[in-house]
């Protein structure tokens, strides 16, 4: 019962306090719980959020509070401005380049500074980033049939008319699981290990890569036969997961 | 003056008379104060330490867990001190209007 109270004080504190600070307070906690039950300590200490709030310093809580919204925005507002890509269509490919730039370059400045790391990777992360690069080399693997004009190889997925309904059902659900797994993930490099910024980051590489594609799939512009009309939506998707590679990269390190 | 003002003013007391161990601490306010929970005696302690009033320091143990203790700065000196002086206007102020 004690180490149930002792976790949820754990999680709490890391959420509210920067590491060193919430390292400190839980080191002076286990001895404050030593030898008492959950009822006492819920008596004597409050439930653990409320005991860690407490101590929040309400500057430095804001400040993370607004860093965890801008990174979350980075995952979401790509995904709202898609469902409304007529509105946003001769900016939203830069503003996908500045999202997943912003989202990779913020969360490697707030969560490498506070490295608390040891030397193993924690359980989880490995299978995450293998999962989140085949997801990224599905998006490659439609995109590639798409841009060479190859449907005959898709009609395994389903039949000639039902193609476009299922690769976008296909995209969308990939999507949403990339950012799903990217948003858990910047919660865990708070609460777990800074490192879980990696996964975060190639979800982010991956939702924009997904949706730079799907754009290309609901795009009403017409290419007919231009020659190389392929070419720079290619180089697109090359820098995005190259950048989202790096970035992962980084992270680890 | 304020509960937290009053129980900033019973810590320091006690750090006053010599450096205290942390946990005692709690205790000890907590059981003059039972209706203020430990973690709220905790945050105050932390708040006097962030705000350079005390500073902690590891004791020497033998074999167990290295226990913190507290132990007041200058600043926590003139800290004491001056809500000491708030504390007796108060109560002369009580006293003046007849409430014991």
């Amino acid at each position: 019962m004690r180490r149930d109270y002792l976790s949820r004080l754990s999680r709490a504190a890391r959420w509210y306090l920067p590491p060193a600070e919430a390292a400190e307070v839980l080191e002076d906690y286990r001895e404050i719980v030593a030898g008492r039950s959950e009822e006492e300590l819920r008596r004597d200490l409050g439930t653990p959020r409320a005991a860690m709030r407490q101590l929040a310093q309400p500057k430095a809580y804001r400040r993370w509070l607004m860093v965890f919204g801008v990174l979350a925005a980075c995952l979401a507002l790509p995904m709202a401005m898609a469902r409304n890509e007529i509105y946003w269509s001769p900016v939203i490919n830069t503003a996908y380049m500045i999202f997943l730039s912003l989202g990779g370059a913020l969360s490697l400045n707030c969560f490498r500074r506070n490295r608390n790391q040891g030397k193993r990777l924690p359980r989880g992360i490995v299978p995450l980033l293998a999962l989140l690069l085949a997801g990224m080399a599905g998006v490659w693997f439609l995109a590639g049939l798409v841009l060479t004009e190859s449907w005959e190889l898709l009609n395994w997925l389903a039949s000639a008319a039902d193609l476009g309904w299922t690769i976008h059902l296909l995209l969308r659900l990939m999507i949403l699981a990339m950012a799903l797994i990217a948003l858990c993930a910047l919660v865990k490099s708070r609460l777990d290990d800074s490192r879980w910024c990696a996964v975060y980051i190639l979800g982010l590489s991956g939702v924009i890569l997904g949706l730079s594609f799907y754009l290309l799939m609901t795009s009403m512009n017409f290419y007919g036969f231009v020659p190389g009309w392929w070419r720079p939506h290619v180089i697109q998707y090359i820098v995005i997961t190259l950048l989202g590679l790096l970035e992962t990269g980084v992270a680890l390190c | 003056m304020l509960k937290k003002d009053l129980l900033e003013l019973c810590l320091l007391s006690l750090m006053a008379q010599g450096d205290q161990y942390g946990y005692e601490l709690l205790r000890r306010l907590h059981a003059v104060f039972p209706d203020v929970q430990e973690s709220a005696i905790y945050a105050i302690l932390r708040g006097l330490c962030r705000e350079g009033a005390t500073e902690r320091y590891q004791g020497e143990t033998s074999g167990g867990p290295a226990r913190k203790y507290y132990r007041l700065t200058e600043a926590g000196k003139a800290r004491h001190a001056a809500l000491l002086e708030t504390w007796r206007e108060t109560r002369d102020a009580l006293t003046a209007l007849g409430i014991e």
